[in-house]
């Protein structure tokens, strides 16, 4: 439609005749915002331009300090509810009973120069 | 690279990303610490009944059943983590479920059981609950509210859906009228059982127990268990196998025996078993579980079947009311905890409990704190040609004996090395124990094929093996006071381990030979190091064991093989005790003159072994001695010898023999009976051997059959001699004589 044809024109005014544009104080605060919501939308409503790569490796970083931070807090502690965690054995040596743990790890910590 | 991104949705991504951070860390906590590191079992325990009173009515039982009444916590053949004789063997799977929540003794659980037996889910859970409270009424000798518990969780548990949970208080219900005699109420429970329980056998075998009691006690046999037992043969007939059936059947003929011995007018009547379970400082063992259990069930693992199980009460005293005539062993249930520190003594009978229709008899347990070893301790390496152990002295303690073993491929074995040592100390000479005597054993790897075990070849002289010792404290009577084998199971109790390595000889070629295991090639080594050197005691120390190994493998009877086998042996051992005179070579010297029936050699080596021999415990000695002289008619020499044997021997092992040779001089069954009775036989070769209700079974079926005593003399007159009287004089007519024949021979 070609608005310089004087028909086309005369025919669009007399149609947006009865058209009032009143919004003229909400547009202007929207792109030049003076109150303090009006600046916190726009602050909101920001875009931001962030580069991928660094923002990435940084997160990557974290996430894996903060899974070796908490292995470190927490060593190998058993899973709740696993029944085998919590089992001993009892074993007969010399005629006494002893945990079998408790006297593998007596026996590592002595010397056994008999076995070499 | 770049994108563009409002900074209100980078504030949702970050919302979300914490979000989910949140929910991933409340799901998985890391172990809370309910009983574990760093809390002890009291602050547990309150954390536990804090959260019980402050939950809900229904979270609270919930709380209960989880905590307290879950793990088979009323089958007292399984809720404990050990059980033990007084052998002061572990017996059970050793392995064992450490503290995985606070463990509440029964007098905490108390009121928590009494709310849940009334207001608890009908369940298995009600019935455990019923039948704890039931034990712990029992120990306070309130026997009526024992039972109501019962009668009343019964009531409340539907019997068509929890059938399991139903019978067992019915049983515990029928067992409580035993005890008490209430018999009119014993008999109703009985017809119940009955009623329920057509086709399960387990239970009415269990129930048949306990109309036992009554049979005794009344001399008359109930109508009802009569029944029963036909009942139970003809289903038994068809049985076919499984170890189930197997103790089904065993049951059965104990059932049998006993109905017949009532029969036969000789019912002894029924002993209340008592006791108190403490240690030496006056601590009591309190809700251990206590079993008297029958010789005929030690050869399985404790089982909820067995009629004697109850619980200790606060004071670690313990009633078992009306028990059948037997013979039983006191065995306990403990937790890993309760006995850390304590040795059970063993006792010198072996702990037997005969029960022949006394009243009364009293069974206490003390146990007793451990005998410290100072050295060798902690895989000590021995060079010097002595090994001087010490240990702490015991108070009152008039002898030690001191025992040294050995790893072998599967287990280990030790022996009395020294005996009656009057210090707290002994040395023993390195050569002496090298000699020592080990029994061989053998192995079958993955082909199934038996192999002779190097290890217990070599013995004592494995410089490599790793050693270790215990020693026993006695008073001036013989009792054992204490012994350094006991409970160990906390830091403080290990840092004294009885190993060392006794280092004091060189290894030869042949030995590394034979501990790789290639015993042909060893052989053949120890006899070119024996031909290089007639002095090598060693070398022909170990071509005798090898000779005793491969014999072994071959088994008897092997032929000319094994013959000039034993021969070559004998030779070689008679040079061995010229260079190392001990009493096991003069021994085995004894049995081969034996097994050849030379007499005058037999007595010979014999004495000389006998000379050498340190034990107190002559009565193997003199029970084959007995039956050499019985071999040569000597008839009263033998009886002396095996008198003798019987006094000395508690396990009474020639009781068969010298029964056996009674009845070939022509005594009555009666006699053999009486004896049978005195001196039962405790050598339980594949199951006890119940001589006196066999020579009354005999006796029975002696009644309407002719020449039947002749018959008798007359096979024990041929295995007195040292002929066969089994197989192939046995007639069909007699099975009872066959029997007795047939356990003859496992007289050794």
């Amino acid at each position: 439609m070609d608005l310089n044809r004087p028909d086309v024109k005369r025919e669009l005014d007399r149609e947006l005749a009865g058209l009032r544009f009143g919004n003229r104080q909400n547009v202007l605060e929207r792109t030049h915002p003076n109150s303090l919501p009006g600046r916190l939308r726009a602050w909101w409503n920001k875009e931001l331009e962030l580069p991928v790569v660094p923002i990435g490796a940084a997160l990557l970083l974290l996430l894996t300090a903060a899974f070796l931070y908490r292995a470190a807090l927490y060593p190998k502690g058993p899973l709740p509810g696993s029944e085998t965690a919590f089992k001993r054995e009892l074993v007969e040596e010399a005629g006494s009973v002893y945990w079998k743990d408790d006297l593998e790890r007596r026996l590592a910590l002595l010397e056994n120069p008999g076995q070499n | 690279m770049k994108i563009r991104v409002k900074i209100k949705h980078l504030a949702y991504g970050a919302g979300l990303l914490l979000a989910v951070i949140l929910a991933v860390a409340v799901m998985a906590k890391p172990p809370q610490n309910m009983a574990g590191a760093g809390q002890t079992g009291a602050e547990a325990k309150e954390q536990v009944l804090r959260k019980i009173a402050a939950a809900g009515a229904e979270e609270k039982l919930k709380l209960i059943e989880e905590y307290m009444l879950k793990d088979d916590s009323a089958d007292l053949s399984r809720a404990y983590d050990m059980y033990i004789e007084s052998t002061g063997m572990m017996y059970g799977g050793g392995v064992v479920d450490v503290a995985k929540k606070p463990v509440f003794s029964l007098d905490e659980k108390l009121p928590y059981l009494e709310q849940y037996a009334a207001e608890g889910k009908p369940g298995p859970e009600l019935a455990a609950a019923a039948k704890l409270l039931s034990y712990h009424y029992q120990g306070e000798g309130q026997q009526e509210k024992a039972a109501k518990v019962l009668a009343e969780a019964r009531k409340r548990l539907h019997s068509s859906t929890a059938v399991y949970a139903s019978n067992e208080l019915l049983l515990m219900q029928a067992q409580l009228a035993a005890g008490q005699k209430q018999y009119d109420t014993l008999l109703k429970l009985c017809a119940e059982i009955i009623d329920r329980n057509a086709a399960n056998d387990d239970i009415l075998v269990r129930m048949s127990e306990l109309l036992a009691q009554y049979a005794i006690e009344k001399g008359e046999v109930p109508q009802t268990l009569e029944l029963l037992r036909s009942d139970l043969e003809q289903k038994s007939s068809r049985m076919t196998s499984g170890q189930a059936v197997q103790i089904q059947k065993e049951e059965l003929r104990g059932i049998t025996d006993r109905l017949k011995k009532i029969a036969s007018g000789r019912p002894a009547g029924l002993t209340d078993v008592s006791g108190t379970i403490a240690k030496a400082n006056g601590e009591p063992l309190a809700y251990a579980g206590v079993f008297l259990r029958r010789d005929d069930d030690l050869n399985h693992s404790m089982a909820g079947f067995e009629p004697y199980q109850t619980i200790t009460n606060e004071k670690g005293e313990y009633a078992f009311k009306g028990v059948v005539p037997g013979r039983y062993k006191l065995y306990l249930g403990v937790n890993a905890s309760q006995l850390n520190g304590w040795t059970w003594p063993e006792q010198r009978d072996g702990g037997w409990i005969d029960l022949n229709g006394q009243q009364a008899a009293v069974e206490n347990v003390t146990f007793q704190p451990l005998l410290e070893l100072r050295e060798p301790v902690n895989n000590a390496i021995v060079k010097d040609s002595s090994i001087a152990f010490a240990w702490e002295p015991v108070q009152g303690a008039a002898y030690y004996n001191l025992s040294v073993g050995i790893k072998l491929k599967s287990g280990s074995t030790s022996r009395v090395v020294r005996r009656g040592i009057s210090v707290p100390e002994v040395r023993i000479q390195a050569d002496d124990l090298y000699y020592e005597y080990t029994g061989i054993s053998g192995f079958s790897e993955g082909s199934g094929q038996l192999t002779i075990d190097p290890l217990s070849l070599l013995g004592y002289a494995n410089t490599d093996n790793q050693m270790t010792w215990d020693v026993a404290a006695y008073d001036a009577g013989g009792r054992m006071l204490t012994r350094s084998g006991g409970y160990r199971l906390d830091e403080r109790l290990t840092d004294r381990l009885p190993f060392f390595y006794l280092k004091a000889r060189e290894m030869t070629e042949a030995d590394r030979t034979l501990l790789s295991g290639d015993l042909k090639k060893a052989e053949a080594m120890y006899r070119a190091d024996y031909r290089k050197d007639p002095d090598d005691a060693h070398s022909l120390h170990m071509i005798i064991r090898l000779l005793q190994g491969t014999m072994m493998l071959e088994g008897k009877g092997a032929g000319e093989a094994e013959e000039s086998l034993l021969a070559e042996q004998t030779r070689l051992l008679r040079q061995l005790v010229k260079l190392h005179p001990a009493a096991w070579y003069y021994d085995m010297l004894a049995q081969q003159a034996f097994d050849r029936a030379d007499w005058d050699e037999y007595r010979r080596y014999d004495e000389l072994a006998a000379a050498l021999d340190t034990s107190e415990d002559t009565g193997y000695r003199d029970g084959t001695r007995a039956i050499a002289f019985m071999r040569q008619q000597k008839w009263d020499e033998a009886a002396a010898s095996f008198q003798k044997s019987l006094e000395n021997d508690p396990s009474h092992r020639f009781i068969g023999a010298y029964i056996a040779l009674t009845i070939a001089r022509g005594s009555p069954l009666e006699t053999a009976a009486a004896l049978a009775e005195k001196y039962p036989d405790r050598m339980s070769y594949s199951g006890p051997i119940h001589w006196d209700e066999l020579l009354l079974a005999m006796k029975r079926e002696a009644a309407g059959q002719d020449g039947y005593f002749q018959t008798l003399r007359q096979r024990a007159g041929l295995y007195v001699r040292g002929g066969e009287a089994g197989g192939e004089r046995s007639s069909s007519s007699s099975p009872a004589m066959n029997r007795f024949f047939e356990q003859l021979k496992q007289v050794k």
